[in-house]
This record gives structure tokens, sequence and C-alpha cells, in this order.
């Protein structure tokens, strides 16, 4: 088993050291992991706006404060590619150790550049708008490779100093101005041949060819029930190891995972049918079990150390945070908790949530982003999704009846010990 | 004393705190290891502020991102 485990921690720890520590990698991650403020309360206003009472949503309707609730949502989630590629360039630029705001602004400008805008109208009163569609979850993966791609272009040039260089005596704030010049031209000539290469395609710009060929694909791919069952295995797996799983699998799955949220969302808004329940509100939705090991550990262990765990670890569970588990009972490292926190629990608990959903029984979540911290049940009822809160608490049991023979296991174990000593 | 809770890169850890230096001087000594427990005395007088200190340092080291961990202390 050791043996078996040494190899393990050599293939696994190196590749996981390389995700996590790459640099493009790390601020598409960082990037929407500081999306959160926006995804969250343009959530929260379109459950307002949507919440499933009639009289509650005719109220809104008849007074026409729906629409106004819903600015929110239009320019949080709607709007999701325009901070996304800020975001990004910005992290990157602090990464790459440039000006970080020059590289923001420069990938906004790149991002707009094959961002196709419509004139509707007649003259004299044109009207120049850009679609939302592009600003919105359709357009992220181009959002992402725009910032990725004009950050590294303006990191080359700044390198390479290739820039304009002012006196001694210019306050910094004007040298940095003028130091992003030549870089923010360089780039934004790029983005102009790119537009103007795909302007002359069928596709007519870069969004249209990126959805298609790239996003359209990826999405079906990381979408997949098996895809995400591959990767929350793989982030139990790594945890188990004392590897931050959610950071070395999230910094690829979290950029699919909320766009297939925004996706959905979008989809719904539009009064169109839903196809895929994954994504990072399913992840979310139904949670580690994290309080239903603690709850187990209540009610049977014995020894004192378990007992001593659960005290502690129970206020912090309540919010889904796990670490006082994780370090406390612990599971890292532990091979009687390998089979269920790796294996049984993920794997049993998210088929049970997605029967759920498949069957019809429990209704799909909207890809309204609710904070991971929300108590399980409560959170079902945040979203506004009775049935989910039900299958939440259900999943309690389940888990508990998944744990409670390795529990039991454990803390006799334990008792053992605690009488030698 | 802090503790440092962490399966991976264990001596790597215990040298980075070993060599965090607060006003010039090293706070933190190495005294046991109990599994995935790395325990460390500590002069510092704020617990609350070395482990924050101590997060910092091991996220800044290159496996920093990946290595899954937890500091906290140990009453006095």
């Amino acid at each position: 088993m050791e043996g078996f485990m040494n190899k393990l921690e050599k293939i696994l720890l190196p590749i996981s050291e390389k995700i996590s520590g790459n640099k493009y990698l790390q601020a598409v991650s960082a990037a929407f992991l500081a999306l959160f403020p926006v995804t969250i309360v343009g959530s929260i206003f379109y459950l307002i706006a949507n919440f499933p009472i009639a009289a509650w949503t005719d109220f809104l309707g008849k007074t026409g404060i729906q629409p106004v609730v819903l600015i929110v949502y239009n320019i949080s989630l709607g709007l999701m590619a325009i901070y996304t590629v800020f975001l990004i360039a910005y992290r990157l630029g602090e990464y790459n150790k440039i000006d970080p705001l020059a590289s923001g602004i420069i990938a906004l400008m790149c991002f707009f550049i094959v961002t196709p805008f419509q004139v509707s109208g007649k003259a004299p009163a044109l009207v120049t708008t850009y679609d939302f569609k592009w600003l919105g979850a359709a357009g992220l993966f181009v959002a992402i490779i725009a910032a990725l791609l004009s950050t590294a272009i303006i990191t080359f040039v700044i390198n390479k100093k290739w820039t304009i260089k002012l006196p001694e005596g210019v306050p910094p704030y004007v040298e940095k101005s003028f130091a992003s010049i030549i870089p923010a031209f360089i780039s934004v000539t790029v983005f102009v041949i790119i537009a103007g290469i795909f302007k002359a395609t069928s596709f007519g710009n870069v969004h249209q060819f990126i959805f298609n060929f790239l996003q359209k694909p990826l999405l079906a791919l990381g979408g997949s029930f098996g895809a995400y069952l591959v990767a929350t295995i793989l982030i139990q797996l790594l945890w188990w190891f004392g590897i931050h799983g959610f950071n070395v699998v999230g910094s690829v799955m979290i950029p699919i995972w909320l766009a297939l949220d925004m996706q959905r969302l979008a989809a719904i808004q539009a009064g169109q049918p839903v196809t895929n329940f994954m994504g990072m509100s399913f992840l979310t939705a139904v949670g580690q079990g994290t309080f239903a090991i603690l709850l187990t550990i209540i009610l049977f262990a014995k020894s004192n150390q378990l007992k001593e765990i659960s005290k502690i670890g129970m206020p912090a569970a309540v919010f889904n945070i796990g670490e006082p588990l994780v370090f406390g009972l612990p599971t890292v490292l532990n091979p009687i908790m390998f089979i269920p926190t790796v294996i049984l629990i993920p794997l049993i608990t998210n088929i049970f949530f997605y029967i759920g959903f498949v069957s019809g029984i429990v209704p799909p979540l909207t890809g309204a982003q609710v904070p991971m911290q929300m108590p399980i049940v409560l959170y079902g009822l945040v979203q506004g999704n009775w049935m989910l809160a039900l299958w939440q608490l259900l999943s309690i049991p389940l888990t508990m009846a998944l744990i409670y023979p390795f529990v039991k296991l454990y803390d006799k174990q334990i008792i053992k010990n605690e009488k030698v000593d | 004393m802090i503790i440092v809770n962490c399966a991976q890169k264990q001596s790597e850890v215990i040298k980075i705190v070993e060599d965090i230096k607060i006003e010039e001087e090293n706070k933190f000594k190495f005294s046991k290891k109990e599994g995935i427990r790395l325990f460390f005395e500590s002069t510092y007088e704020d617990d609350e502020k070395a482990c924050i200190l101590i997060k910092k340092a091991i996220k800044a080291a290159p496996f920093g991102c990946a290595l899954y961990f937890n500091v906290v202390s140990m009453q006095r």
C-alpha cells in the first residue's frame, strides 16, 4: 500500500504543481474567483426577480419592478465576458510583472475590436450597438483568449524594451501611461488583423468561429456527467493526498463549469429548455458531505478523539467548511477514509443528484450562483428550488449510511489506541 | 505552539516556516512531527498573526498553490 501511495505521490504532485503553477491557468482561475461577487450578486437579483411564487412574480410584473431588478442581472451575468477579459489580463499582468491596469485596459480594447457590433435605425438617427450575446456567456472563451493573447503580446513588447522612454523627473504615472502606448498599439494591430481576417470568412467574426469550434465542443465534453464525475473524484483523490484538488482541477474546469451555468441561465431567461445539468452550481449543490460525516461521528463515535473533532468541526461543517474534519479526523492520507471520501460518497451522491435532475423530479438548477458556504437545504431554498432542498436533505442520511461502517471501524481503532495510552 | 497540517512537502514546509523572519528574527522552531501535523514553537506574541504569516509564506512557495494545508495555533 505504501509503495503504491509513494508511486502515486510521485506522479500526482509534480502534475499538480505544474497545473496550479501555470501562470496562464492561474490567471484564468484567479480571475474567475474574483468574478464571484459579480456572479453571486447578479444571481441573487435574478433569483429575486424569478422566485417561483406566482403571487410574487405577478406583483413584480404588474408594478414594473421586475425589469428594474433584472438590470443587475443584465449588467453582471449578461456582461460577464467584459469583466472576465479585464480580470484575466489584470491577473496575468501581475504575474508577468507588468502594469496590470494597462494589461486589463488593452485586453478590453482588443476584445471589443473582435466583437461585432450592429448598426440599426435610419440616418441620421443611426444606432450602433454590441450584441449582448457575445458580451455574456457566449463570449467567454473569446474573452479568455483575448486577455491571454493581448497580455502575452504586451509582455513580449515590454520585455524587448520597445517602449517610449521619458526623461528622469517625469511622474511615474505619466511614465507608465507612455510606456504602454507601443505595446498597446502592437497588440491592438494584431487584433485588428484578426478581426479583418474573420470578417472575410463565412463566420463573419471570431466569436462565431470560437463558439462553433472551441466553446461548444469543449462545453459538450466538459459538461458531460462522465467528465464531471472524473473531475470531482480527481478533486477528492488529490485532497486525500494532501494536494489542493479544487485549485488544481478548478484551474481547468471552473471556466467550463461557469460557462455552462451562464449558458443555462441565459437559456432559461430566454424561455428555452434545459438540456445540460452540469456546472459550478451542480458542484456546490451536491457539496462534500462534510455535515453528514460529522453528524455520523457525533451520533455514533465513542472515542474521545472523534468526539472532540466533531465538537470543533461541526460549526464550520454547517457552512460546508471541511478543514477541521479533513485535518482533524484526518481524512488526508487516512487509508480507512480513502474508499468513502474519494470514491463512495462523491460517486453515489453525485449520481443521486443527477438522477433527481434527469428524471425531472428535481427542477433543473438555473445556473444562478449561490456561495459554497450556504448551508445545505437552505441552499435549495435560496435557489427557490424546494425539491432541491428536499434532495439535499435526503442526501444527509444517504451520506451517513455510506460513511457509517468506516467511521465505526476507525472509531474502534482509536478506542484501542486510547486504551493503550 | 503553531501546528501546520500538511501531508506533502513536509521538509520544505519546515524550512519555509523556520526561515520566516519577523523584525530580523526567526520566531518559529520546528519541534515535532505527528503524521500530517508539524509542530512549531513560537516566540511571536500574536498567534493569529503568526498563522497568517506562515500561511502566506507557504502559499508563496512554488508548490504553494498545489499544497492542501492549514495552519492553526494551540492555546498557550
